[in-house]
């Protein structure tokens, strides 16, 4: 495992940032960080940093203590935080260079490389940049070096829709490179599109731990019936979630494929059908109670 | 101690210090000037008339209109403890609280780089910098008594214990200053709690100065340790036998700036980083 934490807790007074945290990553994988403002979500990207002293529990990338070696644990990590800021006195070259010249495994060129894919003026001071333009010069910074994992946290926030693809593409391909990503996100859509699993936060805890490509199987089909609904064959039914609504509503939530269940769903007394994936939308509300998402 | 992190805080601080630098020469130049011209016998006789000015004073008032004296003062005027003060408090407020309120140091703190060596090579181009400063008074004092004509004129070397006392005071209020940083979570709150200590310390002095009674409470400020005029006609008057106190006092300002440092680097190292506001 690249990242393992074990009830991982932060507590500020009587206020309680994080409880009871424990999940791993392993090597290679994207997992995506859900959760809706105040869940714990930049709070455990912190610990994971060393930049808080946990309260109780241990967090550790590559069996390294995030708090007690937290240099050697930078040596295996790039960070990008929410919003990325740096002296504004610099030009966007000039702070990548600085950055570049902090750690051995950057590379300035492959910095300068994805500033460019990203359509970046690195002439321009960082005081005159826009917000975008300083997440793109933090996400340069952040891709640049050759370590095992990245932490991004809402890379994609103030980036216009085309830079948004270029950064999951970017995303992805350091996936390809066998590298590790930690991706905290408000943006359910990206998630799906980017990470292998999610976990979800609320209110300081870690409430699930799903695979996006489980959650993507699944499908709801809504039906309105003109008679009773046949119970299911018992091949088709395990995992089933049936739901009868009213008299002639039926809501159904299917664990993967639909192929198998379609002939039974032809047989019944249908008058209307409604199929839609489930998607990590759905988890999301029910886990949050409609909180608003992206 | 990090290299790059010298080079980048040289350039970061270079334009404020060669403007402070050009400014002491600038003055205690110009002092030199306003020495060389104001009749210092009328001007005792005003201020024998007051009292209570006079106790105010750092040695008695006719050691004060004495060449040596009157140039020495200088190092205890406004623009001096301004410049010294600009310097040691922007560049000692900034090392935490001021990287913190910005965000920087998030970003730094991201690169495989010790938290105390982030307050090291800050705290070397600070002490570089008093040192550059030092030198540009020593210089100023110097040109001011090359231009302009004073009685019995004294030797600008004279005034070493004068610049050395003020470096001491730099090196003191930037270790303050990175003290209320560490304990500050923006810079403009660090700089609040350095100006509040130094107003404390100011009544002190003025305080202990003004009512024998409570004379031991200027004992309580470190500003009674900056002594530029008296080290100066002392050493002069008594040579090597008056560096005790020169020891002394210096001692002082260093001991408590490098003491302040010290618990700012050991607490930053242990503080939480919280995200920028």
């Amino acid at each position: 495992m690249l990242i393992a934490t074990e009830a991982l807790a932060k507590h500020y007074g009587a206020i309680t940032a994080l409880d009871d945290c424990t999940f791993a990553v392993q090597q290679g994988e994207i997992l995506g960080l859900l959760g809706p403002n105040g869940a714990g979500k930049t709070t455990l990207l912190r610990l994971l940093l060393g930049y808080l002293k946990p309260t109780a529990g241990r967090a550790a990338i590559d069996g390294l203590d995030c708090y007690r070696q937290s240099v050697e644990v930078h040596r295996r990590l790039t960070y990008l935080p929410g919003e990325a800021r740096f002296s504004r006195r610099l030009t966007g070259r000039e702070t990548l260079e600085f950055l570049a010249a902090l750690r051995r495994e950057s590379s300035l060129a492959r910095a300068l490389e994805i500033a460019e894919r990203l359509r970046l003026d690195l002439s321009r001071r960082v005081g005159e940049m826009s917000t975008g333009m300083r997440q793109k010069l933090g996400l340069a910074a952040a891709l640049a070096p050759d370590v095992p994992l990245l932490v991004l946290d809402e890379p994609t926030e103030n980036l216009d829709p085309t830079v948004r693809g270029d950064v999951l593409a970017l995303v992805r391909e350091a996936r390809t490179a066998g590298r590790t990503v930690l991706f905290s996100s408000h943006v359910l859509s990206e998630v799906e599109q980017t990470c292998d699993r999610v976990i979800l936060l609320k209110e300081g805890r870690l409430v699930e731990s799903i695979r996006v490509a489980d959650v993507l199987r699944q499908h709801r089909i809504r039906a309105r019936l003109t008679g009773p609904l046949q119970p299911a064959p018992p091949e088709l039914s395990a995992g089933l979630q049936i739901t009868q609504q009213s008299a002639q509503e039926v809501e159904i939530i299917t664990p993967g494929e639909l192929t198998s269940l379609l002939g039974w769903l032809a047989e019944q007394p249908l008058a209307e059908l409604q199929i839609e994936p489930v998607g990590l939308r759905t988890v999301y509300a029910r886990l949050h109670e409609q909180e608003p998402a992206a | 101690m990090n290299g790059v992190l010298l080079k980048r805080g040289w350039r970061d601080a270079r334009g404020m210090l060669i403007a402070c630098c050009a400014l002491m020469t600038a003055f205690l130049w110009l002092r030199g000037w306003v020495s060389s011209v104001i009749e210092f016998g009328a001007l005792v006789k005003i201020l024998e008339t007051f009292k209570v000015f006079s106790a105010l004073l750092p040695v008695p008032i006719e050691q004060l209109a004495s060449p040596l004296g009157r140039m020495a003062f200088s190092y205890e005027e406004g623009p001096v403890v301004v410049l010294t003060g600009l310097w040691a408090i922007t560049r000692g407020t900034d090392v935490i609280a001021g990287q913190l309120g910005a965000g920087t140091m998030e970003m730094l703190l991201a690169q495989p780089l010790r938290r105390i060596s982030v307050v090291a090579s800050h705290t070397a181009i600070t002490v570089a910098g008093a040192a550059a400063i030092l030198l540009a008074a020593w210089c100023g004092t110097a040109l001011g008594l090359a231009s302009f004509d004073l009685p019995d004129e004294p030797s600008w070397t004279a005034f070493w214990p004068a610049t050395l006392n003020m470096g001491a005071l730099i090196v003191c209020v930037a270790g303050i200053s990175t003290l209320a940083s560490a304990v500050a979570r923006t810079r403009t709150q660090a700089v609040a709690l350095v100006i509040g200590f130094y107003v404390v310390q100011l009544a002190l002095m003025v305080v202990g100065r003004l009512a024998p009674k409570v004379a031991w409470l200027e004992q309580l400020t470190i500003l009674s340790a900056y002594e530029p005029t008296k080290l100066t006609l002392l050493t002069a008057a008594k040579g090597p036998e008056g560096w005790s106190l020169f020891v002394t006092y210096n001692a002082v300002l260093l001991g408590v700036g490098a003491a302040c440092w010290a618990i700012a680097a050991t607490l930053f190292c242990r503080r939480d980083v919280p995200a920028p506001l």
